[in-house]
């Protein structure tokens, strides 16, 4: 069993095979070995670790996705909407605790749920004008018409050269 | 007694330790114990703030969401990429109509990080995929390419993919010279290709197939879909032609047919398929190199593909849909390395057996069995299956195979560990002794349709394994752990059904027929 505890103090007991899912975890526990010491995770809190585990433990036993697999032709064509039935249901959540669960996966390297959380956010993303994406994640813009028309016209090519 | 006077002490005592000199034993047991209770004693000491730190803690967290909420604009760099990637399905789109980058032009508009993020990431910009929908006037898709290629930056890998032209009857409209991308778009950057999917008329691809060595240095996977243009005649991979002398580092190559034609056979039209390999067909490839092969849709000859198998002495997965016609005999073909096969069987039985029967891969792990919709007998593919028992964990069969032939079929397979029947319905006795272990005693998951009395008996059968194994807790091998099963009706009732279980971990999902053939 391995000892987990989160930024704001919260333990968690966790099987070993289960937190393994995330690499970072994974070679920590290599690095020192059998030990009782918790392992602190102050970047990730407990609402947040409770989601991340619950992920992990319905995906045990899968393989961790490998360089050769991640460098794939096919991978990097799937399309985006690609998201079983059983994670759709698990990201379904606030956009807060969405971004939460993108970045402590990140953080703790757990890339099959980097991809679902990414994928949701480019799922909602897709088919949407600046505005209406601004207005979805509460982004101010930045840019001055100018700015805007500059850019505009950057990524015209139209013109036969 | 001060800290200097420990530290000095137990100096003292490890080198008279080293030395294998007896310490003082009295005074080391003082030593120590006087060390227990100053950690006692601090113990005691950082209890109460210890508790405020823990009691602070949340609080702390609390105020940060608040002061500093987590929100898109402030994710890092990298996954706002990965991200930005996912919008654009891996390629960006490119199409004469269209006549900007829409996906990313949106994106880069959003604000000033995200518009620096989208020009300066060459990842964005250096897969693409050319769409044709005007041939007539090439010119736009060509200048967004080389402006795609001029942002992915000068070092920047490439991967370029071309989609099937307007055709009509397998002839391709109003398509004048110009706008063959391959000499103004792909060859010119022929060093820096990484991947490639081309979907062009054969006499085009001539040229890039047949570059000379050293051209395309980088080149990883290849995927070349053979288009006729109506005037030259069929595409033919013939005589002693030698493709992809120049790309040393192909792995991966596919040759597919086009659409059109697999379409006319397939509904029997009464046009054949054109003979793009034939019989006596000397084609070279780099065989050494390639890890994968695969020709899709049009015939491969028998000796062919035994000579492939025999020289591509890296080879891990071959794909031949379907088989062509037999041609004498062959010898033993023996492949070590050959994991995945995937073969149609769309000739009769026994022209199967002959080409498969000459076949020992000893390594193979992954098979797959592609069949028309006219049934088949086991006979036709048993010899095949039951030389690979030791080691087959994947079993894929999309034959409509008569419920009766499929459990001898899978007894030769015991060591499946993941089965798809995508043509064929599994009867709830062949369930039931799956469920029970006499069949398939490895399975993890299982994808085959079922009706719905089927379904709910398995549900409840995997639930009441499922909770007896964990009673036990011994660890041993707890069955299926996932299920697709595909549903041609009540597939409404079946989602109903699965949700009033209340087992998230049941891992089965629901998908209609339609959407999985």
């Amino acid at each position: 069993m391995v000892l987990l505890v989160t930024s704001d103090n919260e333990q968690f007991t966790t099987e070993k095979d289960i937190v393994e899912r995330s690499v970072l975890i994974k070679n920590m526990l290599e690095d020192v070995g059998e030990s009782d010491q918790p392992i602190p995770l102050p970047n990730v809190s407990s609402s947040v670790l409770k989601k991340v585990l619950e992920y992990c433990e319905h995906h045990r036993g899968e393989p961790l996705p490998t360089a050769d697999s991640e460098q794939s032709q096919d991978e990097t064509r799937k399309r985006t909407t690609d998201i079983s039935e059983w994670d759709q249901k698990f990201i379904t959540v606030d956009q807060e605790m969405l971004f939460e669960i993108i970045l402590a996966a990140n953080y703790l390297d757990i890339k099959s749920l980097l991809d679902v959380g990414c994928k949701t956010v480019a799922n909602m993303i897709k088919g949407k004008t600046p505005e209406e994406i601004r207005k979805l994640f509460n982004i101010v813009n930045d840019f001055t018409p100018e700015e805007e028309a500059q850019i505009k016209k950057e990524n015209e090519w139209a013109e036969d050269r | 007694m001060t800290e200097e006077d420990i530290v000095d002490i137990l100096e003292v005592a490890e080198t008279q330790h080293a030395k294998a000199l007896d310490p003082d034993e009295r005074q080391l047991r003082d030593i120590l114990a006087l060390l227990q209770a100053q950690v006692s004693r601090l113990n005691t000491e950082i209890a109460p703030p210890a508790a405020q730190r823990a009691a602070a803690l949340p609080q702390i967290t609390r105020m940060a969401k608040v002061l500093v909420p987590i929100t898109l604009s402030t994710f890092p760099t990298e996954i706002l990429v990965n991200i930005f990637k996912l919008c654009i399905d891996g390629s960006l789109i490119l199409d004469s109509e269209t006549l900007r980058a829409d996906p990313l032009l949106n994106l880069a508009l959003v604000c000033k990080r995200w518009g620096t993020i989208v020009k300066g990431t060459s990842v964005l910009w250096n897969d693409f995929f050319l769409d044709y929908k005007r041939w007539s006037n090439p010119a736009p898709l060509k200048n967004a390419a080389l402006a795609c290629i001029g942002r992915a930056g000068p070092f920047s890998p490439l991967s370029i993919h071309t989609g099937q032209p307007k055709t009509q009857n397998g002839v391709i409209a109003a398509a004048g010279a110009n706008a063959d991308p391959l000499p103004h778009i792909i060859i010119p950057f022929s060093v820096r290709l990484k991947h490639i999917t081309l979907c062009l008329p054969f006499d085009w691809l001539d040229n890039f197939l047949t570059l000379p060595p050293g051209s395309i240095p980088i080149l990883e996977s290849a995927d070349i879909q053979l288009l006729s243009n109506g005037q030259d005649g069929d595409p033919v991979l013939g005589g002693t032609m030698t493709v992809f002398a120049g790309a040393p580092n192909l792995r991966k190559l596919t040759f597919r047919l086009e659409d059109h034609y697999a379409e006319l056979h397939q509904f029997g039209h009464g046009t054949p398929p054109p003979l793009v390999l034939a019989p006596d067909a000397q084609l070279q490839l780099p065989w050494t190199q390639l890890t994968h092969l695969a020709f899709i849709d049009f015939p491969v000859p028998h000796r062919l593909f035994h000579k492939m198998i025999r020289q591509c002495s890296q080879l891990q997965s071959f794909a031949a849909t379907p088989l062509g016609p037999i041609a004498g005999l062959v010898g033993k073909t023996e492949s070590t390395t050959l994991v995945s096969l995937n073969l149609e069987l769309n000739n009769p039985s026994n022209l199967f057996k002959e080409y498969t029967d000459a076949l020992v891969a000893t390594n193979l792990r992954h098979l797959t069995l592609r069949g028309s919709h006219r049934e088949w007998s086991q006979s036709a593919f048993s010899s095949l299956l039951s030389r690979l028992t030791c080691h087959l964990t994947h079993l894929t069969i999309s034959i409509n195979l008569q419920r009766s032939y499929l459990e001898p079929l899978l007894r030769l397979v015991p060591s499946v560990e993941v089965l798809e029947l995508k043509e064929c319905y599994i009867s709830s006795t062949t369930i039931d002794k799956v469920l029970r272990g006499e069949l398939l005693p490895h399975l993890l998951r299982l994808c085959c349709i079922m009706d719905l009395q089927t379904l709910e008996r398995f549900c409840s059968r995997l639930i009441k394994d499922r909770e007896d194994s964990a009673g036990v807790g011994n660890g041993a091998h707890s069955g299926i752990q996932s299920a697709q099963i595909y549903m041609d009706s009540e597939i409404k009732k079946a989602r109903e059904y699965l949700d009033g279980l209340r087992q998230n971990e049941l891992g089965i999902e629901i998908e209609e027929i339609r959407h999985h053939r």
